[in-house]
């Protein structure tokens, strides 16, 4: 019982005090910080059977022996073979450039004079050298010298930039992110191309070893957030990072709210874009999904191409888009409220045509609608991950043939189908796949509230739902800001609407209260 | 340490001076003044001010303090204890009658078959994680919810426009100023009970902002002056002054009468949903009073056994009021005899207390 216990209180501290998981220690691990030798990574390398390990002889002053180790598949062989050992066996074997080398002088030889690489370095320790060659990079070894160079060889095969599939837009760019880290921050660097954008590389994941950089633009990103992300991130302990959401979860403010705290993007726009509203960028190689912190409740519900079109059908669009929202949520509880306990709000002629609809159904409202609910639920799960066009069949099989047997055999009621119909429209015009799914889960406490206690329920769930969103903070940043705390500007500049850009004179209040943006009228 | 703005001390005043105060005031104005009892609100309000000068004039002199901490300097441990712990069970006693007026206002209108225990005990639980939430999430939830509060009302007194009988407005002062004047002093109490929540805000408000803190509150006032002169004055004109005389909850009668192109009607239970945001800022903050008060007594901390323990004292009290006139009685009396002389009194005896340890040290 103690043991229970104490797991429930762990759970419940919040993420600055919990301790994080611990990989067993590895092997390797005891010796990264070590001096390296070439002879110790082949003996931690070789049996793996995609480490390739080329020695040959360099012939200076003495005969010095090497050591070439890489990754077959991350390295493109051509440079290998044609700039490093051709030159280093062949072109340049017993001429004067190497007559005089000998052990100790040969590391800074190579690095100056035979090394025709760009991205060159000197490396002393083990844990360096083993990132370099897992890194897909080739790291040269000389003898039993303690130190080695690692040349930048990388290429492997990879997916081109294309148009991501969940963030697709009628106007605006076409391209998105890739599995490639380097690719994703060159896609970056091309939209801001200003000597301010930062990016800070660090490696996370015990066993993965994962590259992971942060971006944000110097003088924009305040302080305080860049240190907070990098104090979280530097805080993760953990065998692996395979994706982005690995980090979500252990870098979010609040782990146990549905609700997303932080954002993320297939698009390099939507990033670019983020880090100069004064965002911080996280991008992680092997994923195309991007986060940006600090993020309040509003962006969620705003998509790039809301900059891309003309500002009074974006006012009409995000319109649409709140109603939707609020109709994803509320629809269902406000039906079963109306029909259960307060009939008196309704005319008499709709109240007596949603009656007649009802007539013969033999559940209440609520057991109605929490049944079309789920059933909706699982016809979304169902339809979700199937190729297309059996996707499709499934969502009409189950909308028109069961929704319409159902009604037929007055198990439902058709304002129930319409209503749950409506539900699931308006639930797809929230842009964020993150905050539809937390639409979706609190539209069933919500659904139990009104059919138990009326718009008393109702009153309860949606001001406990306030509060909680109200206690969010992103980053530090209040998750309902500019609604709360109120920012006049912001509501009405980048918010609720959004001004022409000519108008847009300031940057997010969240962000910079005082800079005006550059451009725009003054 | 939690702070609030100029801005959200400004909507919290006006949400703690609103509170549920639209329920009773038309009833309680026209008791004594009749059709001119929409002249008499204003100026009750008002007495606000120099109650809310007062206690920031005492802030300013003990930045950071809460006036039960003041009270503590300035008269004395034991009589500053004393003082509290009559705050502290006033305020909390106060909040619980508030609770079961609301429970009592859906008893009656929306909801007469659910059991009042899960009425009352929703109500608390929500005021609790409030009040636990913080000030800050407190203020900007009051940010939220007072312009639905106050948008709610004047939507209900648009909608009540066709059904004004001109005839009720005239003639303005048939009687003198006196009736005025007597309805005035039987709402202002209302004004009294804002300095009970303004004791404990205190020591979250913004540092060397005394004169937008000052704005704030005679805004505040204002705001909430015009909605009740609205609100008494739409019904005195809907129903007339007798009616509204003998109407316990007028304004949700007005709510019932409302119907919106033929589509809905009956539309109190939507504005009730409003209301009850309303109810929830006030006893929160009355709640959150009665919390200071007796972390100040006792010397507790502020822990989730401390918030738990008042809230369910508070459901005890609540659950065993009676409805109706007698609570509407009751609420009164507690106003008149109890929260009226302790902040009347209690606030220029500190204000007195300041000025002779100032006089004393200048000697």
């Amino acid at each position: 019982m103690r043991s229970y216990l104490k797991m429930f209180k762990e759970l419940l501290i919040r993420p600055e005090a919990r301790s994080v998981r611990k990989a067993p220690p590895m092997p390797s691990d005891r010796e990264w910080s070590q001096p390296l030798a070439g002879s110790r990574i082949k003996s931690l390398l070789d049996k793996s059977s995609d480490i390739v390990f080329r020695e040959f002889v360099l012939r200076g002053k003495k005969e010095i022996p090497c050591l070439l180790a890489y990754v077959d598949g991350l390295t493109d062989k051509n440079l290998i073979d044609h700039y490093l050992l051709k030159i280093l066996m062949v072109d340049l074997s017993g001429a004067p450039e190497l007559a005089e080398v000998t052990e100790e002088t040969v590391v800074q030889t190579v690095f100056d004079r035979l090394a025709p690489a760009s991205e060159l370095k000197k490396v002393k320790l083990l844990g360096e050298a083993l990132d370099g060659v897992l890194g897909g990079d080739a790291v040269l070894f000389f003898g039993e010298q303690h130190e080695a160079l690692v040349i930048g060889v990388r290429n492997w095969p990879n997916r081109g930039v294309q148009e991501p599939e969940t963030e697709s837009v009628v106007r605006g760019p076409r391209e998105g992110f890739t599995e490639t880290l380097r690719t994703n921050t060159t896609l970056l660097r091309r939209k801001i191309k200003h000597p301010s954008l930062r990016i800070v590389s660090l490696k996370l994941g015990d066993l993965t070893r994962t590259d992971i950089v942060v971006v944000y633009v110097e003088g924009l990103a305040r302080p305080d957030v860049i240190s907070e992300v990098l104090k979280r991130l530097s805080r993760i302990k953990m065998d692996g990072v395979l994706e982005t959401a690995y980090l979500e979860e252990m870098i979010e403010d609040v782990p146990y709210s549905p609700f997303p705290q932080i954002a993320y993007t297939e698009r390099p726009d939507v990033l670019a874009a983020g880090l100069l509203e004064g965002k911080v960028g996280i991008l992680v190689d092997g994923t195309p999904i991007a986060l940006s912190v600090p993020v309040v409740m509003a962006q969620f519900l705003q998509v790039g191409e809301d900059y891309y079109e003309r500002a009074m059908i974006v006012i009409l669009i995000r319109f649409i888009r709140y109603l939707g929202v609020l109709t994803a949520l509320l629809a269902p509880s406000l039906y079963i409220a109306v029909t259960t306990f307060h009939q008196e709000i309704l005319p008499t002629k709709i109240a007596l045509s949603v009656a007649a609809g009802r007539e013969g159904v033999p559940f209440p409202a609520l057991l109605e609608a929490l049944t079309m609910t789920l059933a909706l639920e699982i016809l979304q799960e169902a339809g979700l991950r199937l190729p297309k066009p059996i996707g499709q069949t499934i969502g009409i099989v189950g909308a028109l043939v069961i929704g319409d047997a159902a009604v037929k055999a007055s198990l439902v009621s058709p304002i129930m189908v319409i209503i749950i119909g409506l539900t699931a429209i308006s639930s797809y015009t929230i842009p964020a796949y993150d905050l539809a799914i937390a639409v979706r889960l609190i539209r069933i406490p919500m659904m139990i509230l009104a059919g138990s206690m009326g718009f008393f329920g109702l009153g309860l769930g949606l001001y406990a739902l306030l509060i909680h969103l109200l206690s969010l903070r992103s980053f530090g940043y209040p998750y309902l800001s500019p609604l709360a705390p109120l920012r006049i500007r912001s509501l009405l500049q980048d918010t609720l609407v959004r001004a022409p850009w000519w108008a847009l004179k300031h940057r997010p209040h969240l962000i910079d209260t005082d800079r005006p943006r550059s451009g725009g009228k003054r | 340490m939690q702070r609030i703005s100029i801005h959200q001390f400004m909507i919290l005043s006006a949400a703690i001076l609103l509170g549920t105060t639209f329920m009773p005031v038309a009833q309680a104005t026209a008791q004594t003044a009749g059709r001119d009892a929409w002249l008499a609100v204003m100026p009750a309000y008002s007495l606000a001010i120099p109650w809310g000068y007062m206690i920031l004039y005492l802030a300013k002199k003990h930045p950071s303090l809460t006036l039960m901490q003041i009270a503590e300097k300035l008269l004395g441990k034991w009589l500053g204890k004393g003082i509290n712990l009559m705050y502290a069970g006033i305020t909390g006693y106060f909040a619980a009658l508030l609770s079961s007026q609301l429970v009592d206002l859906f008893r009656r209108s929306i909801l007469p078959l659910v059991p009042t225990t899960v009425v009352a005990g929703g109500i608390l639980l929500l005021v609790v994680i409030l009040a636990w939430s913080g000030v800050e999430v407190f203020a900007r939830f009051a940010e939220i919810v007072f312009p639905l509060v106050a948008l709610g009302l004047i939507v209900t007194a648009l909608f009540s426009v066709p059904r004004f009988e001109w005839g009720e407005f005239l003639p303005i002062l048939e009687n003198g100023w006196m009736p005025v004047i007597w309805g005035a002093l039987a709402i202002a109490p209302f004004a009294m009970e804002y300095p009970l929540f303004l004791a404990g805000i205190l020591a979250f408000l913004p540092k060397g902002e005394g004169p937008r803190l000052k704005a704030g509150v005679w805004k505040a006032v204002l705001l909430v002056g015009l909605l009740d002169t609205m609100i008494t004055l739409i019904q005195t004109m809907v129903f007339g002054p007798e009616e509204t005389k003998r109407l316990n909850y007028g304004l949700l009668a007005l709510g019932k009468m409302i119907e919106i192109s033929k589509t809905v009607s009956g539309v109190e239970s939507i504005f009730m949903l409003i209301w009850m945001g309303a109810s929830i800022l006030k006893i929160t903050g009355l709640f959150l009073g009665a919390i200071w008060g007796i972390e100040q007594v006792t010397g507790w901390k502020s822990k989730g056994w401390l918030y738990i323990g008042v809230g369910l004292l508070l459901l005890g009290i609540d659950l065993n009021k009676p409805g109706g006139a007698a609570l509407v009685l009751e609420i009164a009396w507690v106003d008149q005899y109890l929260i009226l002389p302790l902040v009347a009194m209690g606030v220029p005896l500190l204000m007195v207390a300041e000025f002779w340890q100032r006089r004393r040290q200048r000697r």
